[in-house]
């Protein structure tokens, strides 16, 4: 196992089954890829439509948005191909590049990640750092040290993410039209009150089953639990990703989020489930922190890899900037991937002993430490916003 | 040209789609972005034409509030009782809204109550002495005060201060014994004094607290003795 830490992804077992290759991973990942593409158009566009809330083009741009991403990523990675490899200068060679480097796929992701209303120059940007500075400048295809979708989004909320929201942000015509919540997205109504108070954060939203259906909103493909978890035990089936990333990622949220809501004097269930409904957490450890490239390849630096991005998501969404804590807390951890990695491995094929014992409890101490934080780190902030609110009104 | 396009044909190419890409679809995105605008001004169900105070002695304690909304394509207009937390407690009079122009117009009040929302609101009233009970959040919290009017609503034959401030032994307040600052503002009121001046010393809360119990309550006066 040690051997293939730190080594180029994704790996395919060929000895279990005949005929798969990179190609067939793909393969099934773009077919989960598309049911999230198809609820993402469904629920902003032919859902509004139906209502008679908009344009026939209005219904079609979610879907355009989407595809035009992904045809952009690859549009960039062949200019890339071009000024870089002169195999790439006849059609003949760079598609044989382009097919074998699979651009639309992050293209794809990005878009997802995205508000309905992002302009398109801002997707243009946005690609641009996904495919040119996220992937093609490590190296391309199963080199790139960072999710280059995660790349893209973090680049535009932090630069143009204003605009973003200037333009429209996320509210679908449907949403602007029954808006009770005040043009908040869940997380953003969170990071705005920073209370734990059902009537304030799920109320407004309807309840905790639309959060699970995905009618809330949301950026274009995070909203739908219920499509990524049909999308999860697709590529589960399908032996796309390792079953336990995902749900340990989102047990850690789960349960810190429990214990945070406890601490602060709310033990109900509601919240820790509010907790892995809202945001793009579902999305993130279905499609992200699966990423078999920058994510750690053997079993037990996966375990690891879910276990400090779930704790550090729960972290940033309560010291963070930006509501969400997803996207952040993936790429801080795509930086650690080959030290987990080869420290793992290393655990992994010789077991605990006196070598291998001290970067274990390290790892495990640093993870207690970072969830101990963002509960203390909860405290301060409802205290001093109580505080805060007893003194002003 | 054809030396040009065999040697430059991709990279034209591809400036070519960059620059269709960037064009139209700049265009359509803004044309989303217009559009939002377009449909604000198409659903714009409802609009609060009139907001008041019920003193309806009858009705006015579950719905303090009488609204006149105008809505729907043909501009029809109702009269709605408005309860404390501007929930739509009935209609008085005007063309019945369908439960969707309903929940339409529910979400507009629920989200223009910041708007009209006042700290001071009535709590219970008593017919048969006149009794009213009426509230309002101080500093610290519930400011209530009981009072009895004559039989005609000209006057105050007894008011009780029944919870107050503490702020006497927190702020250093030298003013008067506890509760002085609500019996400076419901004295005022009783003699007629509407406009009083905040009181210096005592806690930021409490005066504006106290100034919109006494606007309250003179409203509340006026339309049971006629007045203005």
């Amino acid at each position: 196992m040690a051997r293939f830490a730190n080594a180029k992804a994704p790996f395919v077992r060929l000895s279990d089954e005949k005929g798969k290759d990179t190609k067939t991973i793909m393969r099934d990942f773009g077919i989960g890829l598309m049911l999230i593409v198809l609820f993402a158009w469904y629920k902003n566009g032919i859902m509004v439509y139906a209502a008679g809330n908009c344009s026939f083009l209005e219904m079609m741009y979610p879907l355009v948005f989407i595809l035009l991403a992904g045809f952009l990523a690859v549009l960039m990675e062949g200019v890339f191909f071009y000024l870089t490899n002169p195999e790439a200068r006849t059609f003949k060679g760079l598609k044989k590049l382009l097919e074998t480097s699979y651009g639309f796929v992050p293209g794809v992701i990005l878009a997802l990640l995205l508000p309905l209303y992002t302009p398109i120059w801002i997707l243009m940007f946005g690609v641009f750092m996904t495919t040119i500075v996220g992937k093609m400048l490590f190296g391309g295809f199963g080199h790139n040290i960072f999710n280059p979708a995660i790349i893209g989004r973090v680049a535009i909320m932090f630069t143009v993410f204003g605009v973003v929201l200037a333009a429209g942000g996320f509210m679908n015509p449907n949403e602007v039209i029954y808006d009770a919540y005040g043009g908040a997205t869940p997380l953003t109504l969170f990071s705005q009150l920073r209370t734990i108070n059902y009537d304030a954060l799920v109320a407004p939203y309807g309840s905790l089953w639309n959060f699970f259906l995905g009618t809330i909103p949301g950026s274009l493909g995070e909203t739908s639990a219920l499509v990524i978890i049909i999308a999860y035990f697709w590529f589960v089936f399908r032996k796309v990703i390792k079953w336990f990333t995902p749900l340990i990622y989102i047990a850690v949220v789960f349960l810190l989020t429990w214990l945070i809501g406890i601490v602060n004097g709310e033990a109900g269930l509601w919240f820790p489930l509010y907790g892995i409904l809202s945001g793009g957490l579902m999305y993130g450890a279905v499609f992200m922190s699966t990423e078999p490239v920058t994510t750690p390849r053997n079993p037990l630096g996966k375990i690891f890899f879910a276990l400090f991005v779930g704790a550090l998501t729960v972290l940033f969404r309560y010291i963070g900037v930006f509501p969400e804590g997803v996207a952040t807390a993936i790429i801080v951890m795509n930086i650690f991937t080959m030290p987990i990695d080869k420290s793992t491995a290393v655990i992994r094929s010789t077991g605990l002993n006196k070598k291998t014992l001290v970067p274990f409890l390290m790892l495990v101490l640093l993870l207690l430490g970072i969830m101990v934080y963002a509960v203390l780190k909860s405290i301060d902030m409802y205290t001093l916003s109580t505080f805060m609110m007893g003194g002003w009104f | 040209m054809k030396a040009f396009f065999q040697k430059h044909g991709m990279s034209s190419a591809f400036i070519l789609l960059f620059v269709l890409i960037f064009v139209f679809g700049g265009m359509y995105s803004r044309y989303m972005t217009n559009q939002i605008a377009v449909h604000a001004e198409n659903n714009n169900v409802a609009e609060i034409t009139h907001l008041e105070y019920n003193f309806d002695l009858a009705t006015f304690i579950e719905s303090p509030y009488i609204a006149e909304i105008t809505y729907g394509d043909n501009f029809s207009q109702v009269i709605l009782y408005i309860g404390q937390s501007f929930q739509i407690n009935g209609i008085v009079s005007g063309i019945e809204p369908s439960s969707d122009e309903l929940v339409a117009i529910q979400l507009l009040l629920t989200q223009e109550a910041g708007k009209y929302y006042n700290d001071a609101s009535f709590v219970s009233y008593t017919p048969s002495s006149r009794t009213l009970v009426v509230q309002t959040n101080g500093f610290h919290g519930l400011i209530t005060v009981t009072l009895d009017f004559s039989s005609d609503f000209s006057g105050v034959t007894y008011y009780n201060v029944v919870s107050h401030e503490t702020y006497y032994e927190e702020h250093n307040y030298t003013g008067g014994a506890v509760p002085a600052v609500e019996n400076y503002y419901m004295n005022g009121f009783i003699a007629g004094n509407i406009n009083l001046d905040a009181v210096a010393g005592a806690s930021y809360g409490t005066s504006p607290a106290m100034q919109g119990l006494v606007e309250l309550l003179t409203l509340f006066q006026d339309a049971q003795t006629g007045g203005n």
